[in-house]
């Protein structure tokens, strides 16, 4: 810190420390910390506590139609003409629930209509009174209840230990797809970037660079879309299957190519598959091309020098490439989302969806968000620790 | 396919057991052929996405074709102008997405390039221990999944601010982790920055500002330029992070998504063509300059 | 043309500085003033403090103890931007996206200073480094001595009254830096700026300084004009770390008359005494090779020994006998006229004068 400031002053250095702590507390810090509070807070949601309140609000209602009436009373008097001839019949409401119309209900409840206004105004008030004087009781009762209610939920693990079996089931399956996901795209990748790699120089690796590069930076639903379009029911396979005789479209036969964790799975790897090649092509492009040319000239296999020149010199762009596919898909709202929304069974991330937007169950989705930030970090970590590597590699 | 079996170096040419120059390199040949078929894989489905723009048939599709149009990009109205052909015009939605976007875009440029560079600048001048103990935490959001990055920034900014869901909480959410991302690229640079650069301009009597605006600040330049430029479209092209963010509001990406959610439009095709012959545009002008350059 | 009577050396004064890293000391407790307008080095091995000295000076490192005077007043406090300092640095730190004017020109640029009058400026300052026409290039654009010059001119610029100069010749080639040093010693005498000049090159401290400091180990073992400090070095590591010594070592036998007579396997040699030294005590006895010569014509009162030829080096105007006696390697310089390395075969006789000699104690030595 003494170094910041020597070398920039107190001013700038006061500037670029606030807005870093800025960055980390409110943005990094305090979201996360919020998240875990809320996924350890248990929400009782219709507890006596939640009814009193419902009491509370109809009370303080009341109060406001009563407001209305003595208003309309007090317009009455003062435009000095007598009520309207036919007064509406007493508000069989007036008392807990609110009255339906406070312009309708302005005649008086009471005395068929009899009531001279004065008086109404009178009794409104005695009326507004009593209400008033309510309040405070049971403002005093939802908390109290409240605080009984917090008393039992406050700090608990309830979130997580009453997560369904289903849903623990899903959050199996989603860790293990997007394990298999992750596996795909190195054994597919790792190939195509030690090619490109290895053409480093030529023309040829321009192209294939930029042929990698298009397809990246096209937008990720784009890339869902291409592929929802080709498995679609009446999609571009099935289309033609038809057209090699394999199934009648015009008959009504189609193979539902959506409704599977199959197809979310392909389409994951095709999303998020290049994000694999980049990493592992930034790593073996900066190995000589000697120590390849070296280990051949001594006789190694191609298998061999994979395992004893290249893959020891990959190795932080192969972790990279790992966390990163792993964390993508485990983390991906789109694919599953919108690859046959509905139609397959869900994924862990669409729970998390469901709890906030849904069943508008927060303090549950923060808990299910939290279990996919600790299976995310634990995946990172393990990669880390099974390639040797630290987080300033990582991140280059 | 393993890795192994078809990662084909050449194989060595042992003495006598290659039959001379004639000798054909099948490894070779097979890991040109295994990157023809990836990129293939890669290029297809996009191909026949674009395809499927100029069909006239309203379900996209190019096995089922039912004639060119170029109706999805400019629908088409008959005399008395009614639509008969809703196309990219007709569908506001889109443009007001896109503008959207393009405003949240703009503001994550302008929040997360001012704490990226700050960050890197504090870290370059931190001690080892407590510089990567927070490097660590400043990075962390790059390797947090984006849809948890999404709910926590929409529920602090609900439960501490009371500010819903919004084009706001989405500006925030993706500038806590694209700020990493500047965070390093500024980092890399700073790395080659002369330390003495900056002491010559206070030695010479500069004041901190002065140095920092004359010396430090034009060194960065080219570095904000191309933060900015990854900001803008790390921000433009997310989906996961926005769509837990954005609310009752929407981007062009977020109505993309609902729209395929509602069924498939030719509409989104059409996009998707633009979509492309942007990016190539682009990758042929970066092509180009680097030639230049080099 | 600069303006040069503006420009006036100042006084620097360290009082009782120190500097501490740590749990390591860099410069131990020091005491020292450079007089106004001298050409002032402070001479000493990579890591000895002098780097850190100039750093407090300029006042990018903060003292941990002591205080630092320019012209009498007190300025340890300030920042390196409100000192009447301008550094060169080793590297020259010319900022490589400004022309080579707007480099010159950038203290008074940071001063407020209009533009127009920048450009004359700096144009002036330039014409006193000889780069006139130079201005609207890049540094990157010039030679290595012609960056040379812009960082000097860059640096008085803001007409400093103390020039701190750190190694600044080390990048360039041996016949440039024997024009630079030339060049800067003009520069100083033109501008009367105090120069603090730090090097561990003693053929730079020597030549250009009218004070050496020469450092070692966060402390400054002598400060002298030039002669004296090769001709009456004061400690064994002042001694060795400028030009070379031949160390014969041995046992005091006597001290009389500020000389000691030191008992050496190589024989019995008188030496001035240069540390107090007591009969029976452990001595090193030193003394230049080009005071040493075969022993033909020496005086009756010469300290002699006897030593092998081992190698003869050309050096040019002179040449080099390297010499073994016993467990002692020593070399003589001889100039070189035509037939002098005829004699100098085999077993040779040597011999030096005490008063060219100095008896230090053992230890503390220059390495190599």
């Amino acid at each position: 810190m003494a170094e910041l400031v020597r070398a920039y002053g107190r001013g700038l250095a006061a500037v670029f420390a606030g807005l870093t702590a800025v960055w980390l507390v409110l943005m990094v810090a305090l979201p996360m910390a919020n998240m875990t509070k809320r996924a350890f807070t248990l929400e009782i949601r219709d507890g006596p506590s939640a009814q009193m309140r419902v009491e509370l609000e109809r009370a303080r209602q009341q109060i406001a139609v009563i407001d209305f009436d003595i208003a309309a009373a007090e317009t009455e008097i003062a435009r000095g003409s007598a009520p309207a001839a036919a007064p509406s019949p007493s508000d069989p409401f007036a008392g807990l629930t609110g009255r339906a119309s406070p312009g309708m209900a302005a005649p008086s409840p009471g005395g068929g209509g009899a009531e001279p206004p004065e008086a109404r105004i009178e009794r409104l008030r005695a009326e507004r009174a009593e209400a008033v004087a309510a309040i405070p009781a049971m403002a005093a009762e939802v908390e109290r209840l409240r605080a009984g209610e917090d008393a039992r939920a406050g700090l608990s693990v309830e979130n997580f230990t009453t997560m369904s079996p289903l849903h623990w089931r899903v959050f199996g399956l989603t860790f293990l797809y997007c394990v298999a996901v992750t596996t795909i795209a190195l054994v597919v990748c790792y190939p195509v970037a030690y090619a490109v790699a290895q053409a480093q120089g030529t023309g040829r690796a321009g192209l294939l660079l930029l042929g990698l590069v298009v397809p990246y930076a096209i937008n990720e639903l784009l890339r869902i879309f291409a592929w929802t379009m080709i498995l679609a029911n009446n999609g571009i396979l099935n289309g033609a299957l038809d057209a090699l005789g394999v199934i009648d479209l015009e008959g009504g036969e189609t193979i539902r190519w959506l409704a599977s964790n199959g197809s979310v799975f392909a389409v994951m790897v095709y999303a998020y598959v290049l994000f694999m090649v980049f990493p592992i092509y930034n790593a073996i492009e900066t190995l000589e091309r000697a120590q390849i040319e070296a280990a051949r000239d001594l006789g190694a296999s191609v298998w061999r020098i994979h395992r004893r020149v290249v893959i020891p010199h990959a190795k932080p762009g192969i972790a990279v490439g790992c966390i990163m596919t792993f964390m993508l898909s485990a983390g991906s709202i789109s694919v599953p989302g919108l690859v046959g929304p509905g139609l397959h069974p869900d994924w862990f991330s669409q729970i998390i969806y469901r709890n906030f937007f849904e069943a508008a169950n927060w303090n549950v989705g923060s808990a299910r968000a939290l279990m996919l930030l600790i299976l995310s970090t634990a995946f990172i970590i393990g990669v880390m620790r099974a390639f040797g590597v630290g987080v300033k590699e990582i991140a280059k | 396919m393993t890795a192994a079996a078809d990662v084909p170096a050449p194989v060595p040419a042992r003495a006598g057991a290659a039959a001379g120059s004639g000798g054909v390199d099948w490894a070779q040949v097979a890991l040109n052929a295994y990157i023809v078929v990836f990129m293939l894989y890669l290029f297809l489905p996009l191909a026949l996405m674009a395809l499927a723009a100029f069909n006239a048939n309203d379900t996209p599709s190019v096995t089922d074709w039912r004639g060119f149009t170029l109706d999805w990009f400019t629908g088409r109205t008959d005399e008395a102008g009614e639509v008969v052909v809703r196309g990219l015009p007709q569908e506001t939605r889109f443009l007001e997405g896109l503008m959207r976007s393009v405003g949240i875009a703009l503001g994550v440029i302008a929040l997360a390039i001012p704490l990226g560079l700050a960050a890197a600048l504090v870290l370059s001048r931190l001690g080892a221990a407590s510089g990567s103990f927070l490097y660590t935490l400043l990075v962390s959001p790059i390797l947090t999944p984006g849809i948890v990055l999404g709910v926590s920034t929409m529920t602090l900014w609900r439960d501490a601010f009371g500010v819903e869901a919004g084009p706001l909480t989405v500006v925030v959410a993706h500038s806590s982790f694209i700020a990493s991302y500047c965070m390093l690229m500024f980092m890399a640079r700073l790395q080659r920055l002369d330390p003495a650069l900056e002491e010559a301009a206070l030695d010479l009597g500069a004041s901190n500002l002065f140095a920092f605006r004359r010396v430090t600040l034009p060194f960065l330049w080219p570095t904000i330029a191309t933060a900015s430029v990854v900001a803008f479209l790390q921000s433009f092209e997310n989906y996961n992070t926005t769509f837990f963010a954005i609310g009752s509001s929407f981007t062009l990406v977020t109505e993309i998504g609902s729209r395929m959610r509602f069924g498939l439009s030719p509409t989104i095709n059409a996009i998707g063509v633009l979509f492309i012959v942007l990016t190539v545009a682009a990758a042929a002008v970066w092509v180009l300059l680097r030639r230049r350059q080099g | 043309m600069l303006d040069q009577a503006r420009m006036q050396g100042r006084e620097v004064a360290l009082d009782g500085l120190s500097m501490r890293f740590g749990d390591f000391t860099a410069v131990h407790p020091t005491d020292l003033t450079i007089r106004a307008g001298e050409f002032f080095s402070i001479l000493g091995p990579s890591g000895c403090g002098k780097t850190t000295v100039l750093r407090a000076i300029s006042g990018f490192a903060a003292p941990s103890a002591g205080r630092v005077l320019i012209g009498g007043d007190d300025v340890t406090a300030l920042g390196p931007n409100r000192r009447p300092t301008a550094l060169i640095f080793q590297s020259l730190a010319l900022f490589p996206l400004m022309t080579v004017w707007e480099n010159v020109a950038f203290g008074l640029e940071a001063r407020g200073m209009a533009r127009a009058e920048r450009r004359r400026r700096a144009d002036a300052l330039l014409e006193l480094v000889a780069l006139e026409g130079q201005g609207d290039k890049r540094p990157a654009q010039l030679s290595g001595g012609q960056r040379q010059r812009v960082a000097v001119a860059r640096a008085l610029a803001v007409e400093p009254a103390v020039l701190l100069l750190d190694e600044p010749l080390s990048a360039l080639d041996l016949k440039l830096r024997q024009h630079m040093r030339a060049e800067l010693k003009a520069i100083q005498r033109r501008t009367g700026v105090t120069f603090v000049y730090i090097t561990h090159d003693q053929g730079e401290a020597l030549t250009m300084s009218d004070r050496i400091a020469v450092m070692n180990a966060g402390r400054i073992e002598q400060v002298d004009a030039a002669n004296v400090i090769y001709d009456r070095p004061e400690t064994p590591f002042v001694a060795t770390f400028v030009g070379e010594q031949n160390v014969f070592e041995g046992r005091v036998e006597s001290v009389a008359e500020g000389f000691a007579a030191v008992a050496t396997p190589q024989g019995r040699f008188r030496a001035i005494d240069r540390a107090g030294l007591a009969p029976g005590e452990a001595a090193a006895v030193m003394v230049r090779p080009e005071r040493t010569a075969p022993a033909a014509n020496a005086p009756s009162d010469a300290n002699r020994f006897t030593a092998r030829v081992e190698r003869i080096d050309m050096e040019g105007p002179y040449l080099i006998a390297h010499l073994r006696a016993g467990d002692a390697a020593a070399a003589l310089h001889v100039p070189n006229l035509a037939g002098a390395a005829a004699g100098l075969t085999g077993a040779v006789e040597a011999a030096f004068r005490p008063e060219d000699a100095a008896a230090f104690r053992p230890g503390g030595r220059a390495r190599g």
